[in-house]
């Protein structure tokens, strides 16, 4: 990031040279950022573990066994077993691939079509603009998980399309975010200067404002990570969601809704609800310490 | 000031034109017989009757007609009949409006007061323990999912403790009944208000900040105005005008997350009903729920619009 900010600068404004060379490289700047680092690698321990479990864990997520159940933690089981007598740790961290494929997976896509739209809308200007924004602002003013319901009632409820409805519905923010930021970029002298040596409009586009605009992307993203996670765990929660018997975070808090479940069982329903709450406020942290790491123009 | 309501109130026509727009095509891509949730069920229409119907409704019009036929009867509130209780749409929702309204509302008043007052005490002691305390639980209210605190709360404050009702809006033949609908709202709302109070405190914070650094409150110290009076009156006169936006911005979310603490607690509500409906694939009345929060969203935000230009002289001059 810090190399690109330099050339994009030009090889004139001495001053930014200087002040790039100097200032600490990026993972120096996030490591100062305590918690976002305590976050980091608290996430690199959850995705590791949800990653390896069908390969470390003693127990199958799905194999039932009708004995087994409602079992209170202990030493076999650290999380207890549901009511079907599987081991809830597994299907905690099993849920967790689940949850983190389906965010990561809507998130790719709702960033890659707010740039690309908030590109468009910034850097053409004029009625495409004027549309673009008036379409942000339609379905911002649509509470999404409504518009979730409405879309996975209609088009029925299933990993995929959990993904392509939050991807398609959760664009606007980064929309308007890249917007701004290629409105601002656009007036900067360097824009001026490349326009002037004849840089082509594909040239500015991608080696002058796609590149300026990649810190509140990253930040956006990331924060976009965790509503997704919040989305489709509240989604899965309902019902709505992600189907047993695949495990995800919400929808193992599904049973909880049962005041038996609830009361008696509170194993089954605190480990997943706390991986949800901790992985977001993770997500979160990090957000918050990536945007102070990687704003190149934020000293410290 | 009439220029800039008459431009807001534009805007928000333009939104609700494009929130119809985007509804009429669910309509139209939602499986089923849109006769079917047109026709009142005491009709018991035969296959012919039903074509003919079609044909004199013109349902094989092109679709800008029969959208802007459907807006008519959308603007008059005949919205179709449920297609599981046979009743009017626009008469269910009226039934369980009040009651999302009152949770969102209590839910809204819980979290300025939290919110607003946390920032702005987050802001004066800025980088005390007090204020990591706040925005660290700031960010904790934000990430954690409403309907896991809401069970926390219910497994906490109902089962455990037995402070408050485990679930529902009422109790039948209760001997105080404003009472014990107050008993009945306390959780479900703090959950609920909890998120947005948590977006206010952060928001609050950073608009104080940004104002105590202004010349006018180095103005008003200078004059030798109180502490208290130069943060009161200069201070916060001046960060709170922009908390109005943020809560009219933030009311999508508000509703969004009362469809789930409905569900959590049961209450009888829009959110309940949507979440049934949407089980039952009772689609006439999902997307009118659909139009109908968005309604409640794009009107509270030209309230907010309102709201601002009273409050703030730059625009209410300008």
């Amino acid at each position: 990031m810090s190399a690109i900010a330099a050339t994009s600068t030009g090889p004139v404004d001495s001053a930014t040279l200087t002040r790039v060379r100097t200032r600490p490289g990026f993972w120096t700047r996030l490591s100062r950022h305590r918690v976002a680092l305590i976050s980091l690698i608290f996430l690199v321990f959850m995705g590791l573990a949800a990653l390896l479990t069908p390969y470390v864990s003693p127990y199958d997520p799905y194999a039932m066994s009708l004995g087994d159940g409602g079992q209170t933690p202990s030493l076999q089981h650290p999380l207890g077993t549901d009511k079907l007598g599987r081991d809830n740790l597994t299907r905690v961290f099993t849920g967790g691939r689940v949850s983190i494929a389906v965010a990561l997976c809507a998130v790719a896509i709702s960033s890659s079509l707010g740039t690309v739209l908030g590109l468009m809308a910034g850097f053409r200007g004029g009625w495409i603009d004027a549309i673009i924004m008036r379409l942000t602002d339609i379905f911002m003013a649509f509470p999404l998980f409504v518009l979730l319901i409405v879309l996975v009632s209609i088009l029925g409820s299933s990993a995929k399309n959990v993904v392509l409805i939050l991807g398609f519905f959760s664009w606007m923010g980064t929309a308007r975010l890249v917007r701004g930021q290629v409105l601002a970029v656009m007036n900067e002298p360097y824009i001026e200067a490349a326009t002037s040596t004849g840089a082509k409009a594909d040239q500015l586009l991608l080696r002058h404002v796609l590149p300026n605009s990649f810190v509140p992307i990253v930040v956006a993203s990331t924060l976009g990570v965790a509503n997704a996670m919040l989305s489709e765990a509240a989604l899965s929660f309902l019902g709505l969601g992600i189907q047993p018997p695949t495990p995800s975070w919400g929808n193992m808090l599904n049973t909880a809704q049962s005041l038996q479940v609830l009361v008696n069982e509170p194993w089954v329903w605190i480990g997943p609800g706390a991986a949800i709450a901790c992985t977001v406020l993770a997500i979160n942290f990090l957000g918050d310490g990536l945007r102070d790491a990687l704003d190149p123009h934020l000293q410290r | 000031m009439t220029h800039y309501l008459v431009r807001r109130l534009l805007h928000a026509i333009t939104i609700l034109i494009g929130i119809s727009v985007l509804v009429f095509i669910f309509v139209e891509v939602a499986p089923g017989d849109a006769i079917d949730s047109m026709l009142p069920p005491e009709s018991m229409p035969t296959p012919e009757a039903k074509e003919a119907m079609r044909e004199r409704l013109g349902l094989n019009d092109p679709a800008p007609v029969r959208y802007v036929r459907w807006l008519g009867r959308a603007v008059q509130g005949d919205l179709g009949y449920s297609l599981t209780s046979r009743k009017p749409v626009t008469d269910i929702i009226m039934v369980r409006l009040p009651k999302t309204l009152q949770l969102v509302g209590t839910a809204m008043v819980i979290s300025v007061i939290v919110g607003v007052s946390t920032g702005i005490i987050s802001a004066i002691r800025q980088y005390s323990w007090i204020d990591y305390l706040a925005t660290f639980l700031s960010f904790f209210w934000l990430s954690i999912p409403g309907f896991f605190l809401g069970l926390m709360m219910i497994y906490l404050f109902a089962v455990k403790l037995g402070w408050f009702p485990v679930f529902g809006a009422s109790t039948a033949g209760a001997s105080n009944p404003i009472l014990d609908r107050l008993h009945h709202l306390v959780l479900p709302a703090t959950v609920l208000g909890l998120e947005l109070a948590a977006a206010l405190t952060r928001y609050t914070r950073a608009s104080l900040l940004e104002v105590l650094k202004a010349d006018y409150m180095r103005t008003a110290r200078a004059k030798g105005l109180r502490e208290r009076l130069v943060i009161v009156r200069h201070g916060l006169k001046n960060a709170l005008i922009p908390i109005i936006t943020v809560i009219a911005f933030r009311m999508p979310y508000l509703i969004s997350g009362a469809v789930v603490i409905e569900t959590v607690f049961q209450w009888p509500g829009l959110g309940l009903l949507t979440l049934n409906a949407a089980n039952q694939k009772d689609y006439p009345v999902v997307l009118a729920l659909a139009l109908a929060v968005t309604l409640i969203v794009v009107i509270s935000s030209f309230l907010a619009d309102v709201a601002y230009s009273i409050v703030d002289p730059r625009i209410r001059l300008g």
